[in-house]
């Protein structure tokens, strides 16, 4: 028999291009560009511009994928929160399958064309990245434990590692602390996200630490792990890829950032609630620039040393 | 029959419709071939390591030839 209704489905919305790039959170793959693009040109192996771009692309590609895939996975939650309701699926602009289909084929790309045109070791890490955080984080984690952001941070942290293990081919101390940097930052990043949309992620059922431990022991967490982050993020200072510029970058953030976490930690949900969570979200951006602040010097130092324009003395310890 | 003709060759509102899809799309896997045409070039132009090269590939002899 004819199915002779088939073309009045053709009148329904057509996905656009922009939807699929949509699925892909052009945002998040922004950050993950950059900071794969610091770890391979601060590595001490210079790459050709035309693999450097390349492989970058095929990171970014491998992180937006990973995206497509939470983002099938989390179809169910995202229509509920304010922040994710406008997702090309809750938004019924992509259907599930094809968010599926999208994150699939482009994981799968990108760590085969990663292993061609870079290393097997970084396609290899590419592929852990993408599997952490489509499974271990979103599938798992995610709506398991209040600690959901703290082990599934090591997915956002993956990128510069990669992007170092393109260049040299193996993992290092520097990029271990490349890698910390960004494990870190990420609790308190979101923590402080989370305390102003405490409502959406209860309302998803999603358990956040603020959700589940309440608002006064997300505070404190978060001026732990500031304190925690200040160490490591210095300690970069003091390697190869370190030098004065970046010491002094990263000994301003620290305390402007530590100063924010104490602030946060002195408020309550009174004193939040009175002023609409403006130090709350403050902090939040904030910490955007303290990260890409970081990576920036980590740049300019490359660059320099690149320049012979480097300290030479320039104590290095680690 | 000129009717039927222009009949056939009119184009279906769907693919008016797709048609920017069709075309980034078309762009998309263009730039892909670009990039694999210029990642190929830089990898038979410069040496990249052991794991380009040709079984019993040595300098030395192509020099010497």
């Amino acid at each position: 028999m004819i199915d002779a209704n088939y073309m009045d489905d053709t009148k329904e919305y057509d996905v656009q291009f922009g939807d699929y790039v949509d699925l892909l959170k052009p945002r998040v793959m922004r950050l993950v560009i950059f900071t794969a693009a610091v770890g391979l040109f601060t590595a001490p192996v210079a790459v050709h511009p035309v693999i450097a771009f390349a492989t970058i692309l095929c990171i970014a590609i491998g992180a937006g994928a990973s995206g497509a895939l939470n983002m099938w996975w989390d179809a169910d939650i995202d229509a509920i929160m304010k922040r994710t309701v406008t997702r090309p699926i809750p938004s019924g602009r992509v259907a599930k399958g094809e968010a599926l289909a999208v994150g699939l084929t482009l994981s799968f790309l990108a760590v085969m064309m990663l292993g061609l045109f870079g290393n097997l070791f970084a396609a290899g890490l590419l592929a852990f990245t993408i599997f952490f955080y489509a499974v271990i984080y979103s599938m798992w984690l995610k709506r398991s434990t209040p600690q959901n952001i703290v082990i599934g941070g090591a997915a956002g942290a993956f990128p510069p590692m990669i992007g170092w293990a393109v260049a040299t081919g193996g993992v290092s101390l520097e990029s271990i602390l490349m890698f910390a940097l960004i494990f870190m930052w990420t609790p308190p990043h979101f923590w402080a996200l989370a305390l102003f949309r405490n409502e959406d992620y209860k309302a998803a059922g999603i358990p956040m630490l603020p959700v589940i431990r309440g608002t006064k022991v997300t505070r404190h967490h978060i001026l732990v792990y500031s304190i925690l982050l200040a160490p490591i993020a210095i300690a970069l200072a003091f390697t190869q890829i370190g030098g004065p510029l970046y010491f002094a970058v990263a000994v301003c953030f620290n305390v402007l950032f530590m100063i924010g976490a104490f602030r946060l930690w002195l408020r309550n949900d009174a004193l939040a609630d009175a002023d609409t969570y403006r130090a709350e979200k403050r902090f939040f951006m904030f910490s955007i620039l303290y990260l890409f602040g970081h990576f920036v010097a980590l740049l300019v130092e490359a660059a320099l040393r690149a320049f012979d324009l480097g300290v030479s003395n320039w104590p290095v310890w680690f | 029959m000129v009717l039927i003709m222009s009949g056939f060759h009119k184009e279906h509102e769907l693919h008016t419709r797709r048609k920017g899809r069709n075309i980034s799309l078309g762009v998309a896997l263009g730039l892909f071939v670009a990039l694999i045409f210029a990642v190929s070039i830089v990898k038979l132009s410069i040496p990249q390591g052991e794991d380009i090269k040709a079984p019993n590939f040595s300098l030395d002899a192509v020099v010497s030839e």
